[in-house]
């Protein structure tokens, strides 16, 4: 191809001059805009509306046609509200899910044989609670294991005072911990013969599960053993306190 | 590694570069939308033969010069809708093509070849034919044909104005006169 027809330049083409002469009464002639009067105002162009916006997309490398484009900022504010419902949604979801597996566990709990465990292992754990936190101010009511029954009427009295100090949500605590750490001696016991049908129901799944777990449930039984220790002294604080106050 | 990063690095420099130096229409533009009409008055003068040749790549001549108005009316009150204020010119283009298609849908076909076989002398005729040949090309050839040989523009021109790459100008303006050649050679032929 000839430079002249690219760009006017090199040997000129004769057919391309003569077109150009001829069709060159057909080129524009220059005329004044007509703008008609009170044309219509216009509105910022969306760099100015919202700078702020615009030059952080552009730092972030968002290519300027769509930064400036009117539909990027809703656009943004949509994805980060959906953002916010999605993260919302899957908090509540799981805390629904968590909410929902504790009272499971807490609802297979409820077989009568498992409730008779429960009364036992409740007065066992009594009396460990009180032999590991307070030695030096029940030193005559320290009950050893399968320790008297004057000793562990004292020991219930006095719990039952405390008991009854605690506040409601504190007494609700008290028996949610109980109950788990009951769920958690259950797991290790020895787990029943797999009868015909029964090994793979999922509660024999779970008992399988939570054998294998078994450090990981004695740390846990401890500490809420601990905790439970430290409400019960700060309840039988409280009473002598206010025991105190009134023979002042 | 290294020259895998200093590649990166220099690449993000020139493009950081391509960002800020732009051409003087973003400035008039931006300018425009501010509500500074002898800026936008600067950008018709700069773009108006180009809306020309396109408009007088579809439609009658006589009719050309009031649709240029129309264009850069409509131009001036979507100001605001550019997105990227450095390509103006195509941006504006497409207002011309979608405007000469809307005058077909309205204007009555009669019109239209009242205005082409107008004019008496010679030279005229042999224009208004030269130029019903051009406009029978296919589009792509028609419309940089008309911003060559009619509005004088050369081809990197049309290729800065119409947002096309310089090598697609080129290509089209070859086969573009090829064909034209061919049927105005075929037209004397017949004559």
């Amino acid at each position: 191809m000839s430079d002249y027809l690219w760009n006017k330049t090199g040997e000129p083409d004769a057919e391309a001059e003569r077109l150009e002469t001829l069709l060159g009464a057909f080129a524009h002639t220059p005329r004044p805009l007509e703008l008609p009067a009170g044309a219509a105002a216009q509105e910022p162009r969306a760099s100015a509306r919202l700078p702020r916006l615009f030059a952080v997309a552009q730092r972030a490398g968002v290519p300027a046609r769509f930064a400036a484009s009117r539909f990027f900022a809703p656009a943004t504010a949509a994805c980060a509200a959906l953002l916010l419902l999605a993260f919302v949604f899957a908090a509540s979801a799981f805390l629904r899910a968590r909410v929902a597996h504790e009272e499971r566990r807490a609802a297979s709990s409820d077989s009568p044989r498992r409730q008779n465990e429960l009364q036992k292992q409740g007065g066992e754990q009594n009396g460990v609670a009180s032999a590991t936190q307070e030695p030096a101010r029940h030193a005559p009511e320290t009950a050893t294991h399968g320790g008297g029954a004057k000793v562990e009427a004292g020991l219930v009295k006095d719990e039952s005072v405390a008991v009854e100090n605690l506040s409601n949500g504190s007494r609700q605590r008290r028996d949610l911990q109980l109950a788990s750490l009951n769920k958690r001696r259950q797991r290790l016991a020895p787990v029943a013969p797999v009868g015909e049908g029964e090994g793979f129901t999922i509660e024999a799944m779970r008992a399988r599960g939570a054998a294998s777990s078994l450090v990981e449930s004695t740390r846990l039984e401890t500490k809420e053993q601990l905790i439970y220790a430290l409400r019960l002294t700060g309840a039988k604080l409280r009473d002598v306190r206010l025991k105190a106050g009134q023979r002042n | 590694m290294y020259e895998v990063e200093t590649g990166n690095l220099l690449f993000a420099e020139r493009r950081q570069e391509a960002a800020e130096v732009q051409p003087p229409e973003a400035a008039l533009v931006e300018a425009a939308c501010a509500g500074d009409c002898a800026a936008f008055e600067r950008l018709y003068e700069m773009y108006a033969p180009l809306v020309h040749g396109v408009l007088l790549a579809r439609v009658p001549y006589g009719e050309v010069a009031d649709l240029v108005q129309d264009v850069f009316l409509t131009a001036f009150r979507k100001l605001s809708h550019l997105r990227d204020a450095a390509r103006f010119g195509p941006w504006v283009a497409i207002i011309a093509r979608n405007r000469a298609a809307d005058f077909y849908r309205r204007a009555r076909q009669t019109e239209e070849l009242r205005e082409e076989l107008a004019g008496g002398a010679g030279r005229e005729a042999e224009a208004s034919e030269a130029l019903e040949i051009i406009r029978s090309l296919p589009e792509a050839y028609r419309e940089t044909l008309v911003l060559r040989l009619v509005e004088g523009m050369t081809g990197p021109e049309i290729a800065e104005r119409t947002g096309l790459r310089p090598a697609s100008v080129r290509v089209n303006l070859h086969r573009g006169m090829k064909l034209l050649r061919r049927r105005l050679g075929v037209k004397i032929g017949t004559v």
